[in-house]
């Protein structure tokens, strides 16, 4: 027990401030990299993310990997303070249209299990994807299409994947 | 042993009011963008505020030719109007997106890019609070110009950051 105190706290005053200022350093340098800490705001991506909810953003997850259909992704705007939480629905080249609620990706139903309340009144006509762009919209269809944040964005936009 | 846990503390609550802080420019451009967020009276309408808004939001342009700033819309409120000064601009915005009283505008993560010595631009992110509901959110570029000493707004353009084709 006095050694696992002696480990965190330490003996020394100095020692302390030097282990707490890497400490901070290190919490710094990951949060604002490659783990930025968000809060979810609205409701358009319940039931998954509540109104409130803090969530981490990897910014390394598409270093290595392409964004893939079903991911929760983040969307910068102007810049990364505030951005929208999305779930990508349709990949770059696919043709995407809704109909009474159901998402059809390349004249297919896509299930999506993730959806608790479906409002039939959405639809949208066919959307084509370009080959730098992905189509998101948010888990929430039981609000009305017309207040519902969606559709197609440049690839250059995602900032990152939502961990949880 | 509590110096110690104090000091501890003290720092990892400075690290985070840093991380989590605002990063202002301070230049003159910013300044009149901060005024631009103060709050306005805008006359009172409470017939469906937030389709209202949606309407707005979907069409409206802002263009303008030097000084003369006039904006387009679908808003059966706000048709046309042409616009000379910075405060009818104010409150032409406000009457855009919103009919509430108590409704404020913050412009966040705002990039300025000098194009010229007299010409700039400002692409940022407007925040509008004020509704019962959800805060509402739109990507905007500003073009300023610089004329006789002083930043002047010539143009705001909204950006469609994620969009369908109707």
């Amino acid at each position: 027990m006095v050694t696992v105190r002696r480990i965190i706290v330490g003996n020394n005053i100095k020692h302390t401030f030097i282990r707490a200022s890497l400490f901070a350093l290190v919490f710094y340098v990951i949060c604002s990299t490659f783990l930025l800490p968000c809060t979810a705001t609205g409701s358009s991506m319940e039931p998954t993310y509540a109104d409130g909810s803090w969530h981490l953003i990897n910014t390394f997850s598409y270093r290595t990997a392409h964004p893939a259909r079903g991911d929760i992704i983040s969307i910068r705007l102007a810049g990364n303070r505030i951005m929208y939480l999305k779930r990508i629905i349709a990949l770059p080249g696919k043709r995407l249209r809704i109909v009474n609620g159901t998402v059809y990706i390349n004249d297919k139903a896509f299930d999506e299990p993730y959806i608790t309340f479906r409002d039939l009144s959405w639809n949208l006509k066919e959307q084509f994807i370009d080959d730098n762009e992905y189509f998101a919209i948010g888990d929430n269809r039981g609000m009305p299409m017309p207040h519902h944040t969606f559709g197609k964005f440049d690839k250059n936009r995602i900032v990152g994947k939502v961990l949880f | 042993m509590k110096t110690k846990i104090i000091i501890t503390l003290v720092i990892i609550i400075v690290c985070c009011t840093l991380l989590f802080s605002s990063h202002d420019d301070k230049d003159l451009i910013q300044q009149q963008l901060d005024s631009l967020s103060q709050s306005f009276d805008t006359p009172s309408n409470n017939k469906n505020l937030l389709q209202q808004f949606a309407d707005t939001k979907k069409y409206s342009v802002f263009f303008s030719d030097k000084l003369n700033i006039y904006i387009k819309t679908k808003n059966p409120f706000l048709k046309q109007l042409n616009i000379s000064d910075k405060k009818t601009l104010r409150k032409t915005i406000m009457m855009a997106r919103s009919g509430s009283p108590d409704f404020t505008i913050d412009f966040i993560d705002t990039n300025i890019k000098l194009t010229s010595n007299n010409q700039a631009t400002l692409h940022c992110t407007a925040v509008a609070k004020g509704f019962k509901s959800n805060n509402i959110i739109q990507e905007i570029m500003i073009t300023y110009k610089k004329i006789e000493g002083t930043w002047l707004i010539t143009q705001i353009k909204d950006i469609e950051t994620m969009k369908v084709n109707e």
